[in-house]
């Protein structure tokens, strides 16, 4: 296969995360672990490459193309893991969220500085899955607040290597937006290291897309 | 806008399953594929442990997932004594092989559980009966 075939989805990729993201999923690795993160809904879609020194911080490149808000946000963004709590059976995390870097308003060729914070936290068995956070972002002077969570289920306990299913549901609240509040049921495929979601927000009709892979 | 929105969702898809590109993201030729071939279930690492010179079993709290399952193993293959790792989702615990003539305390082990982002529960060497 040519360098070209091989690079051109990377590029893709890329150029379209370079034109923003919710819920995303761990966002801290092990120690020297690389993340590859890309979320898309009808809002937005992002791209979060991160590094995590230790197993409680990560820090990485984050962009954000938003439609709902017209703008593009590049910059840095810093995961810290709050609290985590170890069960015989069960996890649950608490993060806190960072990012500041510049933000375009589509059509102005001036950026401004920008940023966001958000908390995450999140409780999951083999089984069941809860998670929610809520996010602020200050986007070239334009403000918004939003909330996100999640309940999901798996049919099946896989073990390791093998293909791993889960139901969602997934509740957003953007008290700014046309519909400040949507559902989206999902589905999550997890194996080994890699995880896709695929979803349907029912009262925008839009599609949701997420990809996580670790190495 | 809505279609483009689902055609970029589509490409990112598409991305993922590239098979080519999977495998340079994640250099499959440095991992160690032994546990997709005929293993038992929900092991990480599955080389031989029994050919290892010594046995540890280490009960862990937070194993909940494959995520969790690799980042011990990522950390516990980095250490010069460790011949082996398999992780045990379904009991939550790990097993280590040590490589002959190479020891790692209990002290080392909680510290590289901790390190991992989980917690010891206890140490099994297997000579306590």
């Amino acid at each position: 296969m040519s360098f070209l075939s091989r690079a051109a989805p990377v590029a893709a990729c890329l150029t379209w995360a370079a034109l923003a993201p919710i819920a995303e999923a761990r966002p801290v690795s092990y120690p020297g672990g690389w993340t590859a993160m890309q979320m898309n809904n009808g809002d937005a879609s992002s791209l979060h490459i991160h590094y995590s020194p230790t197993a409680s911080d990560s820090i990485g490149f984050y962009a954000e193309r938003n439609w709902a808000e017209d703008v593009q946000f590049t910059g840095l963004q810093y995961n810290r893991l709050l609290k985590r709590w170890n069960g015989p059976s069960s996890q649950a995390n608490t993060y806190l969220k960072l990012g500041v870097g510049e933000a375009d308003p589509f059509g102005d060729a001036s950026g401004e500085l920008s940023g966001f914070a958000a908390f995450a936290a999140d409780w999951e068995t083999r089984r069941w899955f809860t998670s929610y956070e809520a996010r602020a972002t200050d986007y070239a002077g334009n403000q918004s607040l939003r909330h996100s969570a999640r309940v999901g289920v798996a049919p099946y306990i896989g073990d390791f290597g093998d293909l791993h299913t889960w139901l969602m549901l997934q509740v957003d609240n953007h008290p700014e937006a046309a519909e400040p509040t949507t559902t989206t049921p999902l589905i999550r495929f997890f194996k080994d290291v890699q995880m896709v979601e695929i979803g349907y927000t029912l009262e925008t009709e839009e599609l949701l897309a997420n990809w996580i892979i670790r190495f | 806008m809505k279609l483009n929105k689902i055609a970029f969702g589509i490409l990112a898809l598409s991305v993922l399953t590239t098979p080519a590109l999977a495998d340079e993201m994640m250099d499959h030729s440095k991992m160690d594929h032994s546990a997709h071939e005929g293993a038992a279930p929900d092991l990480v690492d599955t080389k031989d442990v029994a050919d290892s010179a010594q046995i540890v079993t280490a009960k862990v709290n937070g194993l909940v997932c494959d995520f969790c399952a690799q980042a011990v193993r990522k950390v516990f293959k980095k250490q010069d004594a460790v011949e082996s790792v398999t992780v045990d989702l379904d009991n939550g615990q790990i097993v280590l092989g040590l490589k002959a003539g190479a020891n790692m305390d209990d002290e080392t082990i909680g510290k590289l559980i901790r390190k991992s982002g989980y917690s010891l529960v206890s140490i099994d060497r297997g000579d306590d009966a």
